[in-house]
């Protein structure tokens, strides 16, 4: 995961469920246009459409970028 | 004798916190495996050979910073109430996460001790722990717990106690933020200390961090300008150091620290990626089979409440018919023909009626607890996010609408996980349009009155997916008009799923058991004598002597206090084509909605004293048609929230005018809907 954005109350809800720049992150469900699941340092959150975009993500190797 | 000491129990959501407060205190407080249970703050007493405390269950939180009411509210009663010793649960199967809130409590200094819980779930996916040096590191005691079998909880009491006695050392390591956050803090620091005394130094420390975070609820205890000034420079230099904003750079710090502890002393015996949940997740959220499904358990559902509880139901009716024919029966003595009919009638008819609905009643809950305890719940939050979106709310708001399944109360008071007030004042205008418990007897009396056996379980699936679909409309629209506004962020922990235990379940079953019968026995109880009363009153001219007329005949139950009652409404509710009858029935249920069918048991069985106690079915079949049993269901679905909705509905939103307007507007719906089904219907020739 390379950089967070959004309003300061979602950063700090994001950053406290594991979410920031540097962490290591799998998608493990998304739902076209729909929300989409991640997998956070060992536990699974749920992020709407409207949060996902504020999360900029890099490829970090080949395992930890799933599509499903 | 000392005081008493206050344990207070925070954590992260769904951590398990409110099952250790049960097994400290023997409360039977509610428990669930989906984030954010608990929304209000619970005490205890706890009585153990080591000592006695007050334990205190709080809102699950993440962090604390100040941004959700749960983490406000929670804060508050750590810094504000300063409790003698802080439990902080964590989930040992989700160790890193967990110990960010831990860290943050450390900040703080708080007498702080850490039950490591779930510790069963821990060892069955082979995860050891260095305890010893975990605690060392962190300088505070750990205790292993499992909540669920009620290991560990004497020790983790007696740790507790001892922190709390301050016969333990509980000092919280301190963190390291990096130079260039120190160097800011450094220059934060002096500001904030009045003296220099070691707690005011680790305080002063702990403001700093906060300020740094730009936390709301800290600047509004330091309205000083030139500190503002003085922060904001150090924030800006910081980012600009960094390449990121400070909370970020702190945070990073916390987990930094929990990811060294935790590459130290944490073992994985077993490597085991994907678990379980992640299989089961693939099929009940597939994107396109995720909804299917979901209605599919919900028919599933009905379906198992309604055929299964039927028998046990017939045999209680079965039970009151027999009590009430023995009531009346014997002699008509002639002071005594009053009182039976008080019993038979009032009693029996009325009560009765509503009480052997209880097979359904605690299969009906005992579904719903199986929906919390497996962790479906937050799934189907998630399944229908897109959906909700689209209507300009998200998918939290839908495990409110779930809970009002059981009971609107309850369920108004989850939307307190809701941030945004605009989301939670639509989810709570909306939520009696999901069928309540309550309504279940009504729907169970006229379903099988009218259909054939064939059609019952559709009819009451699509009564149910009336109410969903109605409230979606209502949110929509009152997003569109009244709370318009962007819709907030989606954020959501999905629990692993969990097997749920039949102890659990049948605490479960059985509060709502007691529950519906304490309702039975008082409310529905009164409204019944009054109802029969109003029914019974005033009598037509008798015969002297006082021989007691037990053949009350229709006519003349009408000319009583309630069919006088019933006929003034008629013109009013005649579009919907409900009668006197009914008029009086729905008058009663504005109190409980079980009243509907205990009230239509009075008049009936007032109505027919002369006969033998035939099932109040048959008497229904003699007079209404199936139209007229649809409409007394959707308008019993729609309208009228009762009593206690409408106070908690003022209490939750703050006005009265919240709770005016849910009434106004559900009871108006519903007589519109209502009045276009019956009139449609009967064009249609039914
Ligand atoms: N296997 C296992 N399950 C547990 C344990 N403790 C709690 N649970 C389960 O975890 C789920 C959450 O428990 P709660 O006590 O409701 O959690 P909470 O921390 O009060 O949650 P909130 O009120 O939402 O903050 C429930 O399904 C419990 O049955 C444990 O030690 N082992
Ligand atoms: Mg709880």
């Amino acid at each position: 995961m390379a950089g967070l954005a959004g309003s300061p109350a979602l950063r700090a809800r994001l950053v406290s469920l594991g979410l920031l720049p540097g962490t290591v992150v799998t998608i493990l469900r998304r739902q076209g246009r729909g929300p989409l699941v991640l997998e956070v340092r060992g536990s699974r959150v749920a992020l709407g459409r409207a949060v996902a975009r504020h999360i900029q993500v890099v490829p970090a190797g080949d395992a930890t970028l799933r599509r499903t | 004798m000392s005081p008493l000491i206050t344990i207070a129990l925070t954590g992260n959501p769904n951590s398990g916190k409110t099952t250790l407060f049960n097994q400290l205190t023997g409360a039977r407080q509610h428990v669930g495996n989906y984030p954010g249970v608990t929304v209000e703050i619970k005490e205890g007493l706890c009585r153990s050979a080591a000592g006695a405390a007050r334990v205190v269950d709080l809102p699950g939180i993440y962090s604390l910073t100040s941004y959700s009411p749960e983490e406000q509210v929670t804060r508050r009663f750590l810094l504000g109430d300063k409790p003698d010793a802080v439990v902080d649960v964590v989930d040992t199967s989700n160790l890193e996460r967990h110990l960010y809130l831990a860290v943050q409590c450390m900040e703080l200094g708080l007498p702080l001790v850490l039950a490591f819980n779930m510790s069963d779930v821990a060892r069955a996916r082979g995860l050891e722990f260095n305890l010893l040096r975990l605690s060392a590191l962190f300088g505070v005691p750990i205790v292993p717990t499992s909540g669920t079998k009620g290991e560990g909880v004497p020790d983790l009491l007696t740790a507790a106690l001892a922190v709390a006695r301050r016969e333990r050392p509980c000092a919280p390591a301190e963190l390291r933020y990096g130079r260039d956050v120190e160097a800011a803090l450094e220059q934060i620091q002096p500001r904030l200390s009045a003296d220099g005394s070691p707690g005011q130094v680790s305080r002063a420390r702990w403001l700093a961090v906060k300020l740094l975070e730009n936390d709301a609820d800290v600047w509004k205890e330091f309205p000083d300008p030139a500190l503002r000034a003085l922060v904001d420079r150090e924030r800006a230099q910081l980012a600009e150091r960094c390449g990121d904003t400070p909370e970020i750079i702190i945070a990073d710090r916390r987990y930094g620290f929990i990811s060294g502890a935790c590459s130290e002393c944490v073992r994985l015996t077993v490597e085991e990626r994907h678990d379980r949940s992640d299989r089961i997740d693939a099929l009940l959220i597939h994107r396109v089979w995720g909804l299917p499904i979901f209605l599919l358990l919900m028919y599933a559902v009905f379906f198992i409440v309604f055929k299964v509880g039927g028998p046990p139901t017939e045999w209680l009716d079965h039970l009151f018919a027999t009590l009430k024919d023995l009531t009346r029966g014997g002699a008509p003595g002639a002071g005594s023909g009053l009182w039976r009919s008080l019993l038979a009638d009032g009693v029996l008819g009325g009560v009765g009626g509503v009480l052997m609905f209880l097979p359904n009643i605690v299969m009906l809950f005992t579904a719903i607890a199986v929906l919390e305890d497996t962790g479906y719940m937050a799934r189907a939050a998630f399944i229908m996010d897109r959906l909700m979106h689209k209507l300009g709310l998200h998918g939290q708001s839908f495990i409110p609408l779930l809970l009002g399944f059981g009971c609107s109360v309850p369920a108004i008071m989850a939307t307190r996980t809701l941030e945004s007030r605009r989301d939670r004042l639509t989810t709570m205008l909306i939520i009696p349009l999901m069928s309540c418990g309550a309504r279940f007897p009504i729907y169970a009396l006229i379903i099988p009155a009218f259909f054939p056996a064939a059609w019952q379980a559709p009819i009451l699936w699509l009564i149910y997916l009336l109410g969903i679909v109605l409230a979606v409309l209502c949110a929509r629209v009152l997003r569109r008009t009244l709370f318009r506004g962007e819709t907030t962020p989606f954020v959501m922990e999905l629990p692993p799923y969990r097997r749920p235990t039949v102890k659990g379940l049948a605490l479960h079953a059985w509060d709502n058991a007691r529950h519906f019968l304490h309702k039975a026995g008082t409310v529905v109880l009164v409204f019944s004598l009054v109802l029969w009363a109003l029914a019974s009153f005033p009598r037509a001219a008798q015969p002297a002597g006082g021989a007691v007329d037990r053949s009350a005949t229709a006519p003349e139950l009408a000319q009583s206090y309630a069919g006088r009652i019933g006929h003034a409404l008629e013109p009013v509710i005649r579009p919907m084509g409900f009668d006197w009858r009914i008029g009086t029935a729905i008058l009663g249920a504005f109190a409980a909605k079980e009243i509907f069918v205990a009230q239509m048991g009075v008049v009936f069985s007032v109505g027919h004293a002369d006969e033998s106690s035939e099932p109040l079915r048959a008497r229904l079949r003699e007079l209404y048609t199936p139209l007229n049993g649809l409409c007394i269901m959707i308008f019993m679905l729609i309208g009228l929230p009762c009593m206690a909705t409408v106070a908690v509905t003022r209490t939750e939103s703050g006005a009265w005018r919240w709770a005016a307007l849910q009434f106004g507007l559900l009871t108006g719906l519903a007589y519109l809907i209502t009045t276009l089904v019956y009139q449609a219907g009967r064009l249609a020739g039914f």
